[in-house]
């Protein structure tokens, strides 16, 4: 699996792709550069943490297509749309259908270079949280029956006191419960528990 | 020979033994059937050609109620025109008979013995003379009515006398009265527009050494100061020699022509303005977008080289100054480019509610007569009940007239019982606006080309600019349609855009 952060560019005009290329890879940027819609998504690895630079006019499919089609496949990558028109008549469309910024050709390549980055950070938290979603899902996949009882108690906010009365166990028994819990699913407090099982049970 | 209906002649004769003679000799006639009619008096005479039809009059002139000439002037007045009249008269009076000539007589018969039928003879040429001159002044007057009809003055020039002639047509048609015509080729010249008469007296001039048809169109001035058009045809006619004998022609009026012509020319060039000043935009549009392209890239490249020199230690200032210059040139020119647009983008599209099945037929209205010469006639098929769209009716019928005059020029090349052009409009399969589509028949686009049809300065034609797919692309994207292009299955091309549909918007 590669983890890499990379800058997808899609854009029919060779001159964009080959000074897009040019700048991003100047700016210690990894990107991967396609003439097309269709040859990005041949391409495309939804698992790697990536955003896309996409010019919005292309012959065969056009960039709010490829917008569409990323919606349709659940696939959350920023996308940063480049149009050569002035008039762009869907810039509203084009937001709507998740695209982060819109630029105009031609743009001030700083402003370009900064919208990526941020774009690029977005992706990386996002990669990151799922990575978390995937590692504590599975831990709470590993639990028994008793330790989930256990679990669903303690983040509920319910005291190690409370919960042994509730159960009718001993205190001493809830404790090291609750100690293993913990070691099991790596956190170190109640609410770094309630975080993880949260996101961990969002899968 | 006999003829099958016997000729029906009225003789005039008080001298009844004459007339008896007379009789015998027309009715034993074996060169042709007589029935003879015998009239003793003027007056008799004149009850019976009032009452029927006479072939030939044989009229002795002096009788007991008429004498001399005055018989003859009396007859011609009753009979028909056609009838020809022959005088009977005394051998001896050739001075009479003279007079009786002069005087419209067809013919005389000298009275006396005359043997081998001269007489009866001489009748029946002067019927079949009569028949034949009365056949050519038919064709002569149809010919004169027509003239009239037409409006069209008759003019001839004697190039030996050099008088010039002038019907009063013709001399209507220059708003003069015949006295205010000289009857010379100068006068005339003098009518004719001072711009328009050196060019005219070339041709003229060129015209007397042929002897085909001439036409000359040219401007005269009437004497109230009105400029009238006239178109001249004429023919010279030479003598044996191949001399220059007579002038003859026609002139017309062909003023209301001209200015219909006028009328559409201006039209023409008025609809040509309009879309030379909408394609300007259109071409401004499509090259802000072309030239945005490398633009961008400059601006990518120097970005990048101004980074990777500013990292570097030591690196001379003046070169990463001359660089941020050489950035700010390039964005000056997108700054122009911007402005140029906006400039020539002043016209807003308007966002009006349409009926686009009207819109086509203006459309096709508008582009008549482009498609007259081509002998096409577009085949509509409206869907009716459509609900109204949204756009501007100028653009619409702007990328209308683009479909159009490509479907036309693509079957230039192919046989007229092949061509076919249709305009369809429909509901979108999903309901979500109108479809319009122009279908030909014509040469249609290679495969290998239809990536590139939409794509600026492509053009398969010859003086082709190849903005015109271009530009009526970004207007029906613009209005928040689609313009697409299929090969059809046999023939030719299908051209299609949407537009979306005006719900919510007052017509």
């Amino acid at each position: 699996v590669n983890d890499d952060p990379i800058v997808y560019i899609v854009d029919d005009d060779i001159g964009i792709r080959k000074s897009l290329q040019y700048l991003l890879e100047s700016a210690s940027l990894r990107v991967s550069v396609h003439d097309s819609g269709g040859r990005f998504f041949d391409d495309f690895d939804p698992l790697r943490p990536s955003c896309l630079v996409l010019d919005l006019r292309m012959p065969s499919m056009s960039g709010i297509e490829v917008l569409q089609r990323l919606r349709v496949e659940h696939h959350e990558i920023p996308a940063i749309m480049i149009s050569g028109d002035s008039d762009v008549p869907s810039a509203i469309n084009i937001m709507k259908l998740g695209a982060i910024d819109l630029l105009q050709k031609p743009f001030e390549p700083l402003v370009l270079l900064e919208v990526v980055r941020a774009a690029m950070g977005r992706s990386v938290e996002m990669h990151q949280r799922r990575l978390e979603r995937e590692k504590w899902g599975m831990l709470l996949a590993d639990l028994t029956p008793r330790e989930r009882e256990m679990l669903a108690l303690i983040v509920s906010g319910r005291s190690s006191k409370q919960i042994a009365t509730d159960l009718n166990i001993a205190y001493k028994t809830v404790t090291n419960h609750r100690a293993n819990l913990m070691a099991k699913m790596h956190a170190v407090n109640a609410a770094d528990l309630a975080r993880m099982t949260a996101i961990g049970s969002s899968l | 020979m006999m003829d099958a209906v016997p000729i029906q002649v009225l003789l005039v004769e008080d001298n009844a033994a004459y007339a008896a003679m007379l009789t015998k000799e027309f009715t034993e006639s074996p060169l042709s059937s007589f029935v003879i009619t015998h009239a003793r008096c003027l007056s008799e005479a004149v009850s019976l050609i009032r009452g029927r039809r006479f072939e030939a009059v044989l009229l002795d002139l002096d009788l007991p109620d008429s004498r001399g000439i005055a018989t003859l002037a009396h007859m011609q007045k009753e009979k028909p025109r056609d009838v020809p009249i022959v005088v009977v008269t005394a051998s001896e009076d050739e001075a009479l008979r003279l007079a009786a000539l002069q005087a419209g007589a067809d013919d005389y018969l000298v009275k006396g013995v005359l043997t081998n039928d001269v007489r009866t003879r001489s009748v029946r040429y002067v019927i079949e003379r009569k028949r034949a001159s009365e056949a050519s002044l038919t064709a002569e007057r149809r010919l004169v009515m027509a003239v009239e009809a037409a409006q069209m003055g008759t003019f001839d020039w004697d190039l030996k006398s050099g008088k010039l002639s002038w019907s009063d047509q013709c001399l209507r048609l220059f708003g003069l009265t015949s006295e205010q015509f000289g009857n010379t080729y100068e006068a005339f010249e003098q009518l004719v527009h001072a711009d328009d008469r050196i060019e005219l007296r070339a041709r003229v001039d060129s015209s007397l050494s042929d002897d085909s048809q001439f036409r000359h169109e040219y401007r005269i001035v009437w004497p109230d100061g009105s400029q009238h058009w006239i178109e001249a045809r004429w023919r010279v006619f030479h003598d044996g020699s191949k001399r220059p004998l007579r002038l003859m022609g026609t002139a017309l009026n062909i003023s209301p022509r001209k200015a219909s012509e006028r009328a559409s020319s201006l039209r023409e060039n008025e609809m040509a303005h309009l879309s030379r000043v909408a394609t300007m935009g259109q071409m401004a549009s499509g090259l802000a977008h072309e030239l945005n392209q490398p633009l961008a890239a400059s601006l990518n490249y120097g970005t990048a080289c101004l980074m990777q020199i500013e990292a570097l230690s030591g690196f001379p200032p003046g070169i990463a100054n001359a660089l941020r210059e050489m950035m700010n040139e390039t964005r000056r020119a997108g700054a122009i480019i911007a402005r140029m647009r906006s400039f020539v983008a002043h016209h807003q599209p308007a966002r009006v509610s349409l009926d686009i099945n009207e819109l086509v037929h203006e459309s096709i209205k508008m582009m008549e007569f482009n498609l007259q010469p081509h002998a096409i006639r577009p085949h509509v098929e409206l869907c009716d009940h459509l609900p109204n769209v949204l756009g501007d009716p100028v653009q619409i019928e702007q990328v209308l007239i683009n479909l159009l005059f490509n479907g036309v020029e693509s079957m230039a090349g192919t046989t007229p019982s092949q061509r076919s052009l249709i305009v369809r409009t429909e509901m979108q399969q999903d309901g979500a606006g109108v479809q319009v589509s122009v279908i030909d028949t014509g040469i249609g686009i290679l495969p290998d080309n239809l990536n590139k049809l939409f794509q600026p300065f492509f053009s398969t034609k010859s003086k082709g600019l190849g903005m015109g797919l271009n530009i009526s692309r970004s207007i029906i994207e613009g209005l928040g349609g689609r313009l697409w292009a299929v090969a059809n299955p046999e023939h030719g091309m299908r051209f299609s855009f949407t537009l979306p549909l005006a719900i919510g918007v007052n017509p």
